[in-house]
């Protein structure tokens, strides 16, 4: 996982994921929950493991000392050299409560101007991104930010987002107290699959 | 929302094999039956065949109703200003596809796939013709494409042109008005193109195909360098 060029491909794969687990521990922590190393939620729920919208007790059982409230889990951007393109953050907000809570803001020093954002495919098929008012995060569930779906537009870049740095956001709920998160910068290159293909170590962009 | 669901790596994984399976039930190797001069076990090497697309386990292909030549990308332009000449890729396998350099969700999406297939297939190439010519200038395409390998071109060209090439590809995007601070959107189709070694458009991959899908329905053409 050594630092390397900007939009570099790289192999991914479980690295990945082990990676955006440990940033889900890290954020969790930063949120007030009480993440126990090696015991944690890596060891009952496998990185790989699909996010279903109905295992929040499962979740809560994991992270026993994590006070009732909104948790922040898997969050991560994508590294963006050319600070005139905007930038997408991504992760899961899940709401350990009983209320029907919403994101209704997220900051950044990151960015000059954060939005909120959905990714929706329309009838003809075609992918259209619109700004949104909110996130809505249903009691008991978890909203997923996620590539093709809701996400978190960071415009006006103050600096490139570079793989292996974070950037801070702070999230704005409707009833849920405010949140500021440490979120990873990934590479640019594929989410990740069984199998992933060892690096190539050859380079062809010459630039870094 | 049907867009697949990245993040989530093994749902996502099931979600593309089940759609394999279903395919293969409905596309009975037609395509290649279509191809005419060559029987469709031939060998890569005979121009104009193909090994039957989509059939690798687990494909995500969607194969051209009838494999036929991709068509040319007329009149686009690379970074340099030169004309992009389509042709001048064959000998490899190109992934093809149509975006917009200000995409931060969708695009990035693909083309980081893409660079995974890159990884796997060393002899693989891209295609990106952005459908934004308003902000992807040729200056701009040559800033943007420096962070990318050599072997993923990006090319631009006039709006005509542009809307041109997308009609042969079916590739439909519209200019959208959002009032995001960060300007307009181009909502556009996501599917990647798979042409052969030998030019040949084989079959699409839909949004959201991982790279190593794609990666293992290139290997079955057979290499196409022939």
């Amino acid at each position: 996982m050594r630092p390397r060029g900007q939009w570099r491909h790289r192999s991914r794969g479980h690295a990945a994921a082990t990676l955006a687990l440990g940033a889900g521990l890290l954020i969790a922590g930063t949120a007030g929950a009480f993440a126990q190393g090696g015991e944690g939620p890596g060891s009952s729920a496998p990185a790989m493991a699909p996010m279903e919208s109905m295992a929040p007790m499962a979740s809560m059982d994991a992270m026993p000392s994590m006070a009732a409230g909104l948790v922040v889990l898997d969050a991560w951007t994508r590294e963006s050299p050319m600070m005139e393109l905007a930038g997408a953050a991504y992760m899961v907000l899940e709401n350990t409560t009983t209320v029907d809570d919403t994101l209704v803001r997220a900051t950044s020093p990151a960015a000059t101007v954060v939005e909120l954002h959905r990714t929706a495919e329309g009838e003809d098929g075609t992918m259209a991104m619109m700004p949104v008012e909110e996130v809505p995060i249903p009691a008991g569930d978890r909203a997923v930010l996620e590539p093709g779906g809701y996400h978190i537009m960071l415009i006006g870049l103050v600096a490139p987002l570079v793989e292996g740095e974070a950037i801070e956001i702070t999230l704005d709920f409707a009833q849920a107290a405010p949140q500021t998160i440490s979120v990873p910068v990934r590479a640019l290159g594929p989410m990740g699959s069984m199998g992933s293909p060892a690096p190539m170590g050859g380079a062809m962009d010459g630039d870094g | 929302m049907n867009v697949p669901m990245l993040v989530h790596r093994s749902l996502a994984t099931v979600s593309v094999l089940a759609l394999a399976s279903l395919l293969a039930a409905a596309v009975p190797l037609h395509a290649s039956g279509e191809a005419g001069e060559a029987s469709p076990v031939a060998s890569p090497a005979v121009a104009g065949s193909v090994t039957t697309p989509g059939t690798v386990p687990g494909s995500a292909l969607v194969p051209a109703s009838a494999v036929a030549p991709a068509p040319a990308l007329v009149d686009l332009v690379n970074p340099d200003g030169s004309t992009f000449d389509l042709a001048s890729l064959t000998g490899a396998p190109t992934l093809l596809f149509f975006g917009y350099t200000h995409c931060p969700d969708v695009c990035p999406v693909t083309i980081g796939e893409i660079l995974g297939v890159f990884e796997a297939e060393p002899e693989a190439q891209a295609v990106f013709v952005s459908v934004d010519p308003e902000r992807d200038t040729p200056e701009f395409m040559a800033s943007w494409s420096q962070y990318l390998p050599e072997r993923f071109h990006a090319v631009t060209g006039s709006a005509g042109a542009i809307r041109r090439a997308a009609d042969e590809y079916g590739v439909r995007y519209a200019r959208v008005d959002t009032g995001s601070t960060s300007g307009y959107t181009m909502s556009h189709t996501a599917d990647v193109f798979l042409v052969d070694g030998h030019g040949q458009l084989v079959g699409t991959f839909p949004f959201g195909t991982s790279a190593d899908t794609m990666a293992a329905d290139i290997a079955a053409l057979g290499g196409g360098t022939g």
